[in-house]
């Protein structure tokens, strides 16, 4: 009897220690990792999102969540990352699906068209690092390295992000310490974004040329789980520059998701965005905060019109997002000097008057 | 299977698992399957299989005809038939190219062109241990301190008990018999010690050696760009890489073996303590010391020709000369075995073997006369400063015959001991050039702590188990060390991206 209490005590003593090793585990590597807005997507309290939006730089650097929250209620999560590789997609919106329920899920499919194989390791971790572990977050990693030319042995670093990020203690800032400064619920906003750079780009062409067969099948892997789940689902080709067998081929595939019955906006083919080349964006692939307000103003409202989404902003347990909101517009008034409602007031009526 | 990979962790729990969830009569079944995995992970061949079945066989079959044959002469005859099957395989795959190497110098020697090809042998791990670890059973039985197995497969688990396979220490068939075999219970206490101990093996291979690793690495690859003191600080920092790499994965292979609850013989006693070469060889690779003594030292000495010489030195000279001559050239040939165990290069030679011989030779000759001026002078050799100043010394001169196991060769470990007296003193204070060899200022900080803790543990350690005394402490401060050290690898560790794998330095033996 004496016995067995002691081995109890032990078994305790033991699951204690290790609850603890855990916590502090968490706590310090959260410490070490660098924060994205991937990571800003998990910190979302549970079903509190209406829609989530999955892709590439161009979600989190076009689609200010914020911003529309606060014109017509709705919550958007982002779940993006820089060059995320289309492969993940289907994992990120599985993943996705353990935390929220939102009544729709956009998908941007900038990626769809570039070659699997081109990622470098930083644009797969920005992928990956932020998922918690899981069964799912394994598959993702195994299925989106199979394109690359890594060797199967060298998954566990990615599988691990510890391998790679224990290291970063030699490079460890206040940031470290601090919620991420240019970060709005995924949204970044920082000196590079207020750039105003006058970029070449050209007319939207309706020629079609087929993908490549690996993305395909990834594409139709996507398609296949979104009917399996019966999920709603808009994808949207977003505005930026892209070169010329690249729209040929966005092409292909918006005739693709069509023939399943979902929806495809192609952004640059919608003049009423206002959007020029030559204040909009600070670089041919992403546009300005100016340029993203005009975007995120436009698109919110099309989704307030088009979709049946709740308003949550008289909600006590959305306060956060008014929050977000207000400490968006300290930052732009830190970096401008400005007063962020005034760019969204003469964004709107420059919509307005398209 | 690196010991600090996570294949190796996997492989680890998996097996102490089955260990202890299957029945008890199956355990020693178990680490006999392990072993074998362990033994031909990622090298599984005919070439390979052959290998090992020839030493377990020619052991096993030998051993019991040695034994049925006592007292005849046959024995002996079985005796050497073992050992030179297990000594010619042995040659064939670790030394061919170092007789190639000789017989191309001995050519060059006589001016003929034709030079041998070296040639690519594929070994399995823990060739050298597995076979003087077979060697000492045939003789034992040959001696009578130990009986034959007459079980293939539990003689198979003594050949290939997988920790001992990748870094040692020597077992003997004696001593091990009961603990592989008899059966062992779970024990919680043990289990802890284990892991702790096992922790203690990774903060040395990856917070020090790693580390120390990176500095001589790039000092030896780059002799033209880091020379001077440089060179003096790779040289001082490799017995310290070596020592906690080497003892580090001892202490992981002793951790697991606790676990399991099989009592391995320890191999590294704090030798950077010791105040003269021969001490410090009491205190490292003990077991490798301990086997070359009763194997190669011992039996030399005794041998017909040593007494003969013996008897001639005594007459020819005086009694105490008589007896040291013999005694000095038997322990000039273990050197030697030491140094051709250690590898089939004639770095290794020199380096571990017959350096090693002349500073403990020189020690035994000069020793008294040191003291004898010392006592004149009015030095005290019974003072800490003293001590202090032996112990130094001996740090130096095994650094100094690590240049040899380290370089690529003789002319590159001469080219490096040369490279001492390019005079560049300012490389330690301006500019930060010493940070630019490999190391970091920050990495500096890390192995100064680092090798701080590693004073504080190894001083404690002569006291007693550091284990015991850490789990004699209150809770909190118990599981704050465990934690510290658990983090301290975890973060400071030299692994993962950016990192070469954690090679042991030992392993290739």
């Amino acid at each position: 009897m004496l016995e067995r209490k002691f081995f109890m005590l032990k078994i305790v003593k033991t699951a204690i220690f290790l609850v603890i090793l855990f916590i502090l585990w968490v706590g310090i590597f959260k410490i070490l990792w660098i924060k994205d807005s991937t990571s800003e997507f998990f910190k979302e309290p549970k079903n509190t999102l209406d829609i989530v939006y999955v892709g590439a730089s161009n979600v989190y650097i076009h689609f200010n969540s914020s911003l529309a929250y606060k014109k017509y209620g709705f919550t958007t999560g982002i779940l993006s990352a820089g060059a995320q590789t289309p492969v993940a997609i289907e994992y990120l919106i599985k993943e996705s699906q353990k935390y929220q329920s939102p009544s729709l899920y956009i998908i941007d499919l900038t990626k769809f068209v570039n070659n699997l194989n081109i990622y470098t390791e930083g644009e797969f971790r920005n992928t990956f690092d932020a998922i918690p572990f899981s069964w799912n977050r394994f598959e993702m990693i195994n299925n989106s390295l199979k394109y690359s030319n890594l060797k199967s042995d060298e998954y566990m670093n990615y599988y691990f992000s510890f391998f790679k990020y224990h290291n970063s203690w030699k490079k460890i800032t206040k940031q470290n310490f601090i919620e991420p400064e240019e970060l709005f619920k995924g949204f970044l906003l920082n000196t590079e974004t207020l750039e105003r750079k006058s970029q070449n780009i050209g007319y939207w062409n309706k020629e079609i040329e087929s993908l490549e067969k690996d993305n395909y099948n990834v594409l139709n892997n996507l398609l296949n789980y979104l009917d399996k789940e019966n999920l709603n689902c808009l994808f949207v080709i977003p505005k930026r520059g892209f070169y010329l067998s690249e729209i040929k081929k966005m092409n292909f595939i918006s005739k693709e998701i069509k023939k399943r019955n979902y929806s495809v906006i192609n952004f640059n083919e919608i003049e009423d965005l206002s959007i020029n080349s030559d204040n909009d964006f600070y670089n041919l692939f992403h546009l300005n905060i100016y340029g993203s307000t005009k975007y995120t103003l436009y698109f919110a409202k099309y989704l307030h019109e088009h979709y049946d989404l709740p308003d949550h902003r008289n909600d006590k347990k959305y306060n956060s997002w008014d929050k977000t909101y207000e400490k968006l517009k300290e930052h732009y008034k830190e970096l401008t000097q400005k007063d962020f409602e005034e760019l969204v007031e003469e964004s709107t009526l420059l919509l307005n008057n398209n | 299977m690196l010991l600090t990979s996570l294949s190796f962790l996997a492989f680890a729990i998996i097996t102490v698992l089955l260990y202890f969830i299957l029945p008890k009569k199956c355990q020693w079944l178990v680490l006999l399957i392990a072993s074998l995995v362990f033994l031909f992970y990622k090298n599984l061949s005919i070439g390979t299989i052959i290998q090992a079945l020839a030493v377990l066989l020619s052991s096993y079959v030998l051993g019991r005809q040695i034994e049925k044959n006592k007292e005849t002469k046959k024995a002996k005859r079985y005796l050497i038939i073992g050992i030179a099957i297990i000594l010619g395989i042995l040659a064939y795959l670790k030394y061919s190219n170092l007789f190639i190497i000789t017989v191309n110098h001995i050519l060059d020697l006589f001016k003929v062109s034709y030079q041998f090809k070296q040639v690519q042998r594929v070994s399995l791990i823990g060739i050298s241990y597995y076979s003087l670890i077979m060697i000492s059973y045939l003789v034992d039985i040959y001696r009578g301190t130990c009986k034959s197995e007459k079980n293939i497969l539990k003689l198979a688990l003594f050949m290939s008990y997988f920790p001992i396979l990748n870094s040692g220490p020597f077992i003997r068939y004696e001593n091990m018999k009961d603990e592989l075999y008899k059966k062992h219970k779970f024990s919680y206490d043990r289990l802890c010690s284990g892991l702790v101990r096992i922790l203690w093996g990774l903060f040395k291979i990856l917070v020090i050696s790693q580390r120390l690793g990176m500095y001589v690495d790039t000092v030896y690859a780059n002799l033209a760009t880091y020379n001077g003191f440089y060179t003096v600080i790779a040289i001082l920092f490799f017995p310290m890489q070596l020592y906690t790499n080497f003892s580090g994965s001892i202490d992981i292979i002793m951790g697991i073996s606790e676990i399991l609850g099989i009592k391995l013989p320890e191999n590294f006693t704090t030798p950077f303590f010791s105040t003269s070469m021969t001490e410090f060889w009491r205190h490292w690779h003990i077991t490798l010391g301990a086997w070359l003594k009763e194997y190669i030292f011992y039996p030399l000495l005794k041998s017909t020709i040593m007494q003969k010489l013996n008897t001639f030195c005594k007459n020819k000279f005086s009694k105490k000369i008589g007896k040291k001559i013999p005694m000095f050239l038997s322990m000039f040939i273990m050197w030697v075995c030491i140094g051709v165990w250690h590898g089939g290069a004639y770095t290794y030679i020199i380096g571990s073997g017959i350096i090693q011989f002349i500073f403990i030779f020189l020690e035994d000759l000069l020793g008294p006369i040191v003291s004898k001026i010392n006592k004149k002078i009015g030095i005290k050799e019974d003072v800490f400063s003293y001590k202090l100043y032996k112990t130094i010394r001996t740090y130096l001169l095994f650094s100094i015959s690590m240049i040899f196991f380290r370089a690529t060769s003789i002319k590159n470990a001469i080219k490096i001991f040369l490279s001492i007296f390019f005079y560049n003193p300012w490389i330690l204070f301006d500019n930060n050039s010493i940070y630019k060899a490999g190391l970091d200022l920050l990495d500096f900080r890390v192995l100064i702590l680092s090798l701080i803790v590693l004073f504080i543990v190894e001083k404690l350690s002569r006291t007693g188990s550091v284990r015991e005394k850490l789990f004699k402490q209150n809770i909190v401060f118990r599981w704050g060390i465990i934690y510290a050290l658990i983090f301290g690898i975890v973060i400071f560790g030299c692994y993962g991206v950016g990192y070469d794998p954690a090679e042991f330095i030992y392993r290739g033996f």
